[in-house]
């Protein structure tokens, strides 16, 4: 498929959302290999519901971070011991 | 003492294989509240949200040396982590895709109740984008990206041909990013 058709297919919009099946994302990444433009396509696809995502941010409770921060340090302090 | 600077992308990845704890908390701060957004929109429970965010960070602080720059960011890799984790947390628990469909349901009510039960970070932006974004549109955007929901699922939940679902994604996807832009 050249890379026009597969810019047009909507092959690249099922494949940022997930929705590609296991075969269709195997073929647009072997192709994405041979076209960089096409490469370039599907990260800016990517970029633009990545953005979607960061549009619906939101703060998580602060002690989340408390408590991870201390299971890290432990975590790394064991490291250090062994 | 929380300082300006901005690291890039290559020292925040050399910093946490590094097991720098300092590099670690500027990660979280930088990007939790886009990680909790969307474990929140997969589980619509906060609790849950939080178990998972937290679960995210770890399997970061601990992965990082397979994470593999060539095949993408960091922040699509850790976006894939909590997809991952926060679809697998919703699967363990209704194990079956009624319940499933249940979740969707309460979330076209969501749709078309109040635009948002909670509230983003950049609440002005993502009113600006889903005020013009149909919610039939929103919907098949988010059985795919967040829920994680195969062509077949999205055409049953949604009563649709499977053969309409790819061009209806293809449509809602080029708007949304039509209106990204206008941003």
């Amino acid at each position: 498929m050249s890379v026009e058709r597969f810019i047009s297919s909507g092959i690249i919009e099922l494949y940022v959302t997930g929705m590609a099946s296991a075969e269709e994302a195997k073929e647009l990444e072997a192709a994405m290999a041979d076209y960089p433009e096409l490469k370039k396509e599907v990260e800016s696809c990517r970029r633009d519901m990545e953005q979607y995502v960061r549009l619906q941010a939101i703060a998580p409770p602060p002690a989340i971070k408390e408590h991870l921060l201390r299971m890290v340090a432990d975590e790394t302090s064991k490291c250090e011991k062994e | 003492m929380e300082s300006d600077y901005t690291y890039t992308e290559a020292e925040l990845i050399q910093g946490l294989k590094a097991r720098n704890q300092r590099i670690f908390n500027y990660l979280y701060d930088h990007y939790s509240p886009a990680l909790y957004g969307v474990a929140l929109k997969i589980l619509n429970n906060e609790n849950a949200a939080g178990d998972t965010l937290q679960e995210v960070f770890l399997k970061i602080w601990r992965n990082i040396d397979n994470y593999n720059q060539g095949k993408g960011r960091l922040f699509t890799w850790m976006l894939n982590i909590t997809r991952n984790t926060a679809i697998d947390m919703l699967r363990s628990k209704s194990h079956k895709f009624d319940q499933k469909i249940q979740n969707v349901g309460d979330d076209v009510h969501l749709y078309t109740g109040h635009l948002t039960v909670y509230q983003s970070t950049d609440h002005l932006g993502l009113s600006k984008v889903l005020e013009k974004l149909n919610t039939e549109q929103r919907i098949i955007i988010d059985l795919a990206y967040y829920k994680g929901c195969t062509q077949d699922e999205i055409a049953s939940i949604l009563k649709i041909p499977l053969g309409t679902v790819k061009t209806r994604m293809r449509l809602a996807m080029i708007r949304l990013r039509n209106l990204l832009k206008t941003l």
